[in-house]
């Protein structure tokens, strides 16, 4: 584990406003984008992250940080004293904290999350909007997502009908 | 006008997205960083033309003016591309997708994307019914009905089946029909009508009277379906009992497998109405002995008493919600007068304990007709997969009706007067399934 500790390829991501963040190799990887890209031999030192922003990207290191196999990333300690029973607890109650944001942010994260490849990411921004939306009324929900109501008032009537038993 | 009643050239199963929704190019879902990413903003907008949506805008919808600029998650939720849309909504249970197809027509499309739809949860659209042998000529006829009374019908033109071809059971998708050939053998076809794939399964060399023919199949679990075949013969000259016979075919071997079973009551499986699949075993009740009880075939091949239900007037035996559900009517204990219909359901499938889950007064389901027969006016469709709604048929003229148990609401959907039961539930499958390739 040491070796490793001491062995361990940094990475430089870039965000279009300019900042620079380095990353263990392992953590980018986390990103299934930039693991293709380090395989392909594509990358470098530095990758360009073209349209993800450096607030947005910094919150996607963050999750990636936690998430990354802990045996590689923080060390031996963690993994062999900690059950796995445990640390998915830990990681659930870290997710729950990490996602209380607001809707920009959590919309622009399931961008991040999709056009980086992180599977976890993408699940948790995604079931936590539909959780937020799933009891809403049709109007809250065209509100929450910017969605406008294109049915003429008989279509809407006519779909209504159609779908009626899910509505209780 | 955007007409709802969307099973026009495709039949039923397709669903075609109604026109004038959006099936512009969508970008693709991951872009190689190594790319030019030009216009990422224009991009990733959905394709249907948001500045037109906005200017013909009504009061109830918010309109963006252009004195103040949008806020920061107004734009990010408008840069969410279909592919993230349907991302969001491939997570949300089938019950929410059908409600939120009345959110926008955009969103109905998506949902009805042929693309799409294969990520989305699916659930009941309607019910089929057979054709009439006359109707059958070169092909097998399909009739649909969806829950508001649309009727259509469809020529499977894919089978090279006429009007020997009979449809049997339909389950998760997959339909099974039984094809009678010469010599009064009938050979079985699994075939799933969205797709348009189908195979002809091995023949089943079977001894007795086939008392109940059924396709168990949940794609949830496992891409293969399973046939089960039961047949019954008396045990012999003046013995008690039957001889039960199980036969199933598994898709996953191409195989038949059969055990036979003695019952020292006399079963009788024509009787048997309807079955349901669950964990991989095939449910159904029977009279015996003045008791009933639901009897569990299994992919083995193997029956057994799962457990003692209830004894109802018109039982009614369905999976939904992931449960078993056991239905029929209570009748008075004196004149043997029907009184109410009772739903139980098992909720805990180790416990074999049936939980009295609604009870209701035969005048309040029936609207107060009194003249109601059970035995002849009154038909079982099915329970919902996915929510308390019971589907029945009533007279002569077969009225389609649903009984919303948590609201305690009768509602009349249509009359289906020259379609002929049993009204199958359908709950279409898109996915191409590798054990419908011969």
């Amino acid at each position: 584990m040491a070796t490793r500790e001491a062995g361990k390829k940094m990475i430089m991501l870039k965000s279009p406003d300019g900042m620079e963040f380095e990353v263990e190799e392992a953590v980018a990887m986390e990103s299934q984008t930039i693991r293709k890209m380090i395989e392909d031999d594509c990358a470098d030192t530095a990758i360009l992250i073209p349209n993800i922003n450096s607030k947005i990207l910094s919150r996607v290191i963050e999750y990636c940080n936690k998430h990354v196999p802990t045996t590689g990333a923080t060390g031996a300690a963690a993994s062999d004293t900690v059950a796995p029973a445990a640390l998915a607890e830990d990681l659930k109650i870290w997710d729950a904290e990490f996602i209380k944001v607001n809707r920009a942010t959590r919309f622009n994260l399931i961008q991040a999350a999709s056009y980086l490849n992180i599977k976890g990411l993408l699940d948790l921004t995604s079931q936590t909007t539909i959780d937020t939306i799933s009891d809403n009324s049709l109007e809250e929900i065209r509100s929450f997502l910017s969605t406008k109501n294109d049915y003429l008032p008989e279509e809407e009537q006519t779909i209504r009908r159609e779908n009626q038993w899910a509505f209780q | 006008m955007y007409c709802l009643a969307q099973y026009t050239n495709d039949g039923p199963l397709a669903s075609p997205v109604p026109v004038g929704l959006n099936l512009l190019p969508r970008p693709p879902r991951f872009h190689h960083p190594c790319s030019a990413f030009d216009g990422a903003a224009a991009a990733m907008s959905t394709p249907v033309d948001r500045a037109r949506q906005w200017e013909d805008g009504r009061k109830s919808t918010r309109i963006r003016s252009s004195s103040s600029p949008p806020s920061s998650s107004e734009t990010a939720a408008e840069r969410l591309t279909d592919d993230l849309l349907v991302e969001i909504l491939s997570r949300v249970p089938a019950r929410s997708l059908c409600r939120f197809k009345c959110v926008s027509k955009h969103w109905l499309g998506l949902i009805n994307d042929r693309t799409y739809r294969r990520k989305l949860p699916r659930t009941l659209t309607g019910f089929l019914f057979r054709g009439t042998t006359e109707e059958q000529l070169v092909h097998p006829v399909l009739h649909f009905t969806n829950l508001s009374g649309n009727r259509s019908r469809t020529n499977l033109t894919f089978l090279p089946y006429g009007r020997n071809a009979f449809l049997l059971d339909c389950c998760n998708g997959l339909l099974l029909y039984g094809v009678s050939a010469h010599g009064g053998k009938r050979h079985y076809v699994v075939c799933n009508p969205a797709t348009e794939e189908w195979t002809e399964l091995p023949h089943c060399d079977h001894a007795g009277w086939v008392g109940i023919v059924h396709l168990g199949f949940d794609p949830a679990v496992s891409p293969h379906f399973h046939v089960f075949l039961l047949t019954d013969e008396l045990n012999g000259f003046r013995l008690p009992g039957v001889d039960v016979c199980s036969y199933v075919y598994s898709s996953e071997t191409g195989r038949w497998v059969h055990k036979e079973k003695k019952w020292y009551w006399d079963i009788d499986l024509v009787l048997v109405h309807s079955a349901a699949y669950l964990n991989g075993s095939l449910h159904f009740f029977v009279d015996v002995n003045h008791s009933t009880l639901c009897l569990a075939a299994d992919k083995e091949a193997g029956t057994m008493i799962y457990s003692r239900v209830p004894s109802l007037n018109d039982g009614f035996m369905q999976q939904s919600q992931g449960c078993l559900y056991y239905a029929g009517f209570e009748t008075d204990d004196n004149d043997d007068h029907v009184v109410r219909l009772l739903v139980y359901v098992l909720e805990d499938y180790n416990s074999k304990e049936w939980i009295l889950k609604h009870s209701i007064e035969r005048s309040h389901l029936f609207g107060g007709r009194h003249d109601v027969d059970i035995e002849e006016d009154f038909c079982w469709i099915a329970i919902h997969p996915e929510c308390n709604l019971i589907f029945f048929t009533l007279g002569w003229n077969r009225t389609f009706m649903f009984y919303d148990m948590d609201r305690r609401q009768l509602k009349v959907i249509c009359n289906l007067e020259n379609g002929n039961p049993p009204y199958l539930p359908y709950v279409p499958l898109y996915e191409e399934l590798q054990s419908l390739h011969k």
